[in-house]
């Protein structure tokens, strides 16, 4: 039999393909001009340039097959790249079953989802468009078959969506933080203080289990893709719709312990139940939009749950069901290994570059609040230290008590330290890694410069007066003790950015870390100049 | 040091090398100027603390701006960096308030213990 496939180069699709061949039958596939090439490696394919979407690219292309499956869906609108749900579950949708009866084909086998409802009732227009489509199908007069998959799983091809994989690098993929279990109302006081504790194997599992109730019910894509196969000649299935899922309903919690044994993981992670309402709030900030791995849409439906009635399905076709369970699913975590060049392009352009609607990265953003909660922090000291020695009578004067030489000698050396900073950087900037490492490694001499002399000078007036002395000295080690802190710490991380310098991780167009540090260097510098002036000076 | 191939970025890309040395030169003057301002002008007291200040401010303005980028950054930088310093004015403007109130002997401080304990020292 000659069959016609759209979506062949999708997930479900490839392997529709594979089964298709292997019954022995004739296909002929769907591609979107410039992607024809996608399926080079299928020899035995004949393929068809068109858009669904466009009804006279499609003009012709089924003559002399039998049957169709269409396959074409998304997970995800685009507005902006002009696919939304009802664009192509829908209107091309239409488009392909008009086409399919002009050509007289026998059968019509469509691509639906599980949980598709009518417009009124529907959570998202994912549903209700491919809801539409069905009807539009089964008014068409052709025969016709309907799958309405749960979650589908099974190893996917690079770029492809696959709910797994996709949830492996999204959530198991962030290390140490604990692991969403999504719930429709507010979660109980036992629920939240279970949530905090990882290591309460007692309290987790329960967590796993109850914390969020909706089920999934996973089918493995070559479970699918066989059915599809077989559907386009089984008496049988004329005019059937499927509800396809796999044998066992799986709550989510116990789904991503199944993903972090899959993982390679012995133990569960942390799970901790988070109220759905929370991430939709996340979901409205803007900017926030795209760091999460799921929309409205997708969160509203994982909610609804994903089970459906599997007995019809595994009775009128030939497939040995597969169990989602950690050696099936394994696939997932080594998937992962295909992102790496994604994933940094995802956090360049999140973190690294100008976020549009600020035009400043979110870390200078974060850092400049940060520096902001310093000023703050130092000032509260300096408050202290002016209405405290105003209340002081006969307040000594710092020349007599400190040593002023040695002091304007730090001073310039922290001073210098910014200037070589701001050179390294430039250096980086301009791609002359010489002039970038000669300054760093000067600053990272100077910082530690000033440290060193800091110390020597605390030894020095420690032995011969305490903190506890008298207002003088109490404030004179309070306030060089808090911004000595500050400089070690920023030694300590100038040293690990020369490092990483070294090391070559950073490039003229990629090198946060450095500006950043150096903002905060140079902030300690800045503190420095003002405490230098009043403990020393005044 | 600097690698040849790499030698006519400089030109190309845009460098504030120059102002920076500029900044610190004048740094160092103005920590210069503080370090002479109390043998130069010792009296009146708070023309001195005033004086000095000032040139606090000015330095640490210059490493804000320059080294800190603020000036070759966008309004939103400035605006964040400068947040705190509207918090800092209310702050020193109820201290200053509470100072005032100290010098009319209307709040008292436990002055005696600290100076038992300076004498203690010696």
């Amino acid at each position: 039999m000659k069959v016609f496939v759209t979506g062949a180069t999708g997930f479900i699709g490839r392997y529709t393909l594979r089964k298709l061949s292997e019954a022995g039958h004739e296909i002929r596939a769907l591609t979107r001009p410039g992607s024809e090439d996608k399926l080079a490696d299928t020899p035995d394919v004949e393929t068809v340039s068109g858009d669904i979407n466009d009804p006279e690219s499609l003009d012709g292309a089924m003559e002399g097959c039998e049957a169709v499956v269409h396959l074409v869906g998304v997970i995800q609108e685009r507005p902006e790249a002009g696919v939304t749900f009802e664009r192509i579950h829908l209107e091309g949708a239409k488009n392909v079953i008009n086409e399919a009866k002009k050509a007289g084909v026998s059968r019509f086998v469509l691509m639906s989802a599980n949980g598709v409802k009518p417009r009124k009732t529907a959570v998202s227009a994912y549903q209700w468009t491919k809801y539409e489509a069905e009807e539009y199908l089964k008014e068409s007069g052709l025969d016709y078959v309907v799958f309405r998959p749960s979650v589908v799983f099974g190893r996917p091809e690079a770029g492809q969506p696959e709910f797994a994989s996709q949830l492996t690098r999204d959530l198991l993929g962030i290390p140490l933080a604990p692991l969403p279990l999504f719930k429709a109302g507010l979660p109980t006081l036992a629920e939240l203080v279970k949530s905090m504790f990882p290591f309460a194997k007692k309290w987790q599992s329960s967590l796993a289990a109850e914390g969020s109730t909706f089920e999934l019910q996973p089918i493995s894509v070559e479970n699918l893709s066989d059915a599809i196969a077989q559907s386009v000649d089984l008496p049988a299935a004329r005019n059937q719709t499927y509800e396809a899922g796999g044998r066992d309903r799986l709550r989510w919690g116990e789904m991503l312990d199944i993903l972090t044994a899959a993982s390679g993981r012995k133990k569960p992670r942390w799970k901790a139940v988070v109220p759905a309402f929370m991430i939709h709030i996340l979901l409205s900030l803007p900017g926030i939009r795209n760091l999460l791995p799921l929309s409205h849409d997708q969160l509203d439906m994982l909610l609804e749950g994903n089970v459906c009635s599997e007995t019809a399905f595994f009775r009128d076709f030939d497939v040995e069901a597969i169990p989602f369970n950690a050696e099936t699913a394994a696939y997932a975590a080594e998937v992962e290994a295909v992102k790496p060049e994604k994933e940094a392009e995802f956090l360049l352009r999140h973190y690294d570059h100008p976020v549009p609607n600020t035009g400043v990265s979110h870390a200078k953003f974060g850092m400049w609040v940060f520096l902001a909660t310093e000023v703050m922090f130092f000032t509260g000291l300096i408050g202290a230290y002016v209405v405290l020695r105003n209340a002081t009578p006969d307040w000594p004067d710092p020349s007599e008590r400190l040593s002023l030489g040695l002091t304007a000698v730090m001073t310039f050396i922290l001073i210098m330290s910014s200037v070589s900073l701001v050179m390294g950087l430039s250096g980086l900037q301009q791609g002359r890694m010489g002039k970038f490492r000669l300054y760093f490694a000067l600053t990272v001499l100077f910082g530690a410069t000033f440290v060193g002399l800091q110390v020597y000078e605390w030894y020095h007036f420690l032995s011969h007066h305490l903190p506890s002395e008298d207002m003088f000295w109490g404030f004179f080690y309070t306030l060089t003790g808090f911004h000595g802190a500050h400089v070690s710490i920023g030694v300590i991380a100038l040293i690990w950015v020369f490092v990483q310098g070294l090391r070559g991780v950073y490039t003229p167009t990629s090198h946060n870390t450095v500006e950043m540090t150096g903002l905060y260097w140079h902030f300690v510098d800045l503190v420095w100049i003002i405490l230098f002036t009043i403990i020393y000076l005044i | 040091m600097s690698e040849p191939q790499h030698a006519d970025d400089h030109t190309t890309h845009e460098s504030h090398d120059a102002a920076y040395w500029k900044v610190l030169a004048a740094l160092a003057v103005f920590t210069v100027i503080e370090l002479a301002i109390p043998s130069v002008l010792p009296e009146p007291r708070w023309l001195l603390v005033v004086l000095m200040m000032l040139t606090a401010v000015a330095k640490a303005a210059g490493v804000a701006l320059y080294y800190m980028h603020i000036k070759y950054e966008k309004p939103l930088v400035a605006l964040l960096a400068f947040s705190p310093v509207i918090f800092v004015g209310i702050f020193f403007f109820l201290i200053m308030a509470d100072i005032t109130e100290v010098d009319k002997g209307g709040w008292t401080f436990p002055e005696t213990q600290v100076e038992t304990k300076a004498d203690e020292a010696h």
